[in-house]
């Protein structure tokens, strides 16, 4: 039966716990056809289900009927369902959000998280009352915020440095989330009203500018990460792309993000080499971008930022290069770090062509 | 307990008992403890009738069971809500009636935030929480946890609790409540629906067994993935 599901199942699609849904299933099917009596007392029911009876298919159709139901009704909410409590909580981070009790930045990356994933069920809908609500004034307002705090905590490594990259972490999830959209340039044009070129050229700066910052790419190792385990590329860490799926942290460090946010800016959610019809709004960001220098290190141009964030969507493992890896990374991120990557590599292709003009 | 000898507590017995079950308690039963002293020790101090035997009995019931009366520190009027055992009977709808009774009451609010965030397995090292992750993945509870998070949207638990961080919004305990709530329960949200696929699938595929065995012998087994979902 085991085996006969796994065949049943695509390998992507088959979740992390098949054996205990199938034993789950079974036992939901069993008890459903021999109700809790003292009979049947201590009885393991996953093992004694009989596949050939009609009260077992019975049963199974019913629990499949009740379990389509929920989730129908899960996925279906109404705006009325949840619009009130996406409004304070939006409202709540736009009070809270100067506010540097670290317990209180706690919660911001709880309100974040549970903002992010409320995208996940409703593709447009949850995001649509978001931006009515001001989610971006709140986005770019945050992100700035970190910044500053990242600049105070260019020497020390403390607790303060761990949440502040928790915190920048859960509001980039929520800007990428925002900009999975098909169609990306309205909500670019919402981004560049809050002056989010600027904001994220700023952790440009960071990234690769200053050694010293918490934001570096060279100090991504002594960030916070749920866990440290192999190092690849000297003075950069990476974890597997499975700890750090672990429904809060992204599966890029902050500097990766913030060069993925940038092209995204730039180029919006496809770029092509074919693609030469950028719009205005897109061209304006990359003319800003373009020119971003570095005061730190006259030396460096945005073609360093690129190539060092290029270095880092490379994984050199053959496990992480492999497609549906067990125990190193799940289809989401692999596809994740694939489309991150081209995108990069069109950025660094543009970017060239311009500095050999 | 009807032989028990009739002894009055002094405060300095009452301050002992608590300051030996905290020393050799654990971080849940010395929350427990905290939450039945806030609730309790007023009374257990006027209570001079209470015997020892009855008050330790009582102790050891509760870090048994768990909180299974919640009230109001304010003694006079008291609402006993017993949150802990509604809330793990999933009888939303039960206690969706009390706390909007009580909806006034920051205190009650907090509790039965905090009670329910913590029967949803939120431990309070936020965000990065594996034993969370471990304990809501347990796939019996899939199901089980579906139908409770659609209870709370029907019951219209969300608009509640916004709501009440609207009313609420210079309290910053009521607030703190507030947000880990909505995240545990988008949290399990999120889980329920990657696992609510496959379980349906397999459902599915127990379904069909039947109908491929007896009626259409032979025929290749071939299952939609999405065919939970699509009856």
């Amino acid at each position: 039966m085991d085996g006969w599901i796994r065949k049943l199942i695509p390998p992507e699609k088959q979740p992390m716990f098949t054996q205990e849904l199938l034993h789950a299933a079974k036992t939901d099917v069993n008890r459903r056809v021999r109700p809790r009596t003292p009979e049947y007392e201590g009885t393991d029911f996953a093992s004694n289900i009989t596949f050939h009876e009609e009260d077992t298919v019975i049963a199974a159709k019913a629990i499949l009927s009740e379990a389509s139901t929920s989730i129908r009704q899960l996925f279906y909410m109404t705006r009325s369902d949840l619009e009130q409590a996406i409004r304070n909580v939006i409202l709540w981070l736009k009070q809270s959000i100067f506010n540097n009790d670290i317990n209180d930045r706690d919660h911001h990356i709880l309100a974040l998280a549970f903002l992010s994933r409320l995208c996940a069920f409703d593709k447009n809908g949850y995001k649509q009352i978001m931006l009515d609500h001001g989610i971006f004034e709140v986005l770019m307002m945050g992100i700035k915020i970190n910044n500053r705090r990242a600049s105070l905590y260019q020497s020390t490594l403390s607790e303060n440095m761990q949440i502040v990259t928790k915190t920048q972490l859960a509001f980039y999830t929520l800007m990428t989330t925002h900009l999975k959209v098909p169609d990306v340039e309205p909500t670019v044009f919402q981004f560049l009203k809050q002056d989010a070129i600027h904001i994220v050229m700023e952790i440009l700066l960071l990234s690769i500018g200053h050694n010293e910052t918490i934001f570096s790419f060279f100090r991504q190792g002594e960030a916070y990460r749920p866990d440290f385990c192999q190092t690849r590329i000297p003075g950069l860490e990476k974890a597997p792309y499975k700890a750090r799926c672990d429904g809060v942290t992204p599966t890029y460090n902050i500097p990766e993000l913030a060069i993925v946010v940038a092209c995204q800016l730039c180029f919006g959610n496809y770029p092509t080499s074919e693609r030469n019809d950028t719009s205005h709004i897109l061209l304006h960001n990359y003319n800003i971008i373009k020119r971003i220098k570095f005061p730190a290190d006259p030396s460096l141009d945005l073609m360093s930022v690129l190539k060092t964030a290029a270095l880092a969507f490379g994984d050199t493992d053959p496990e992480l290069c492999m497609l549906y890896p067990i125990k190193s990374m799940d289809t989401q991120s692999f596809e994740m770090r694939a489309a991150s990557r081209e995108t990069v590599q069109y950025m660094i292709r543009k970017i060239a062509n311009y500095y050999s003009a | 307990m009807s032989n028990a000898p009739n002894l009055r507590i002094p405060n300095e017995m009452v301050d002992n008992i608590f300051r030996n079950l905290i020393q050799n308690s654990d971080q849940r039963s010395l929350f427990a403890i905290q939450n039945w002293t806030n609730v309790s020790r007023q009374h257990v101090l006027r209570a001079h009738e209470s015997d020892a035997i009855k008050l330790m009995k009582s102790m050891k019931a509760y870090l048994e069971t768990g909180p299974v009366e919640n009230a109001s520190t304010m003694a006079e009027d008291s609402p006993c809500i017993p949150m802990y055992e509604l809330i793990r009977r999933k009888a939303f709808r039960e206690l969706f009636s009390h706390v909007k009774q009580y909806r006034t009451n920051p205190i009650v609010i907090i509790r039965t935030l905090s009670v329910f965030t913590a029967s949803f397995d939120l431990p309070t090292d936020i965000p990065h929480m594996p034993m969370y992750i471990d304990n809501i993945h347990l796939p019996e509870k899939s199901v089980l946890n579906t139908k409770a998070c659609v209870s709370m949207i029907q019951l219209g638990f969300f608009d509640f609790v916004a709501g009440v961080m609207h009313d609420f919004d210079r309290n910053r305990s009521v607030v703190s409540a507030c947000i880990p709530f909505f995240y545990s329960v988008t949290a399990v949200m999120n889980i329920v629906s990657e696992q609510i696929v496959p379980y349906c699938a397999i459902l599915k595929a127990i379904s069909s067994q039947y109908d491929v065995n007896t009626e259409v012998s032979n025929k290749p087994m071939t299952i939609s993935w999405m065919a939970g979902l699509e009856n």
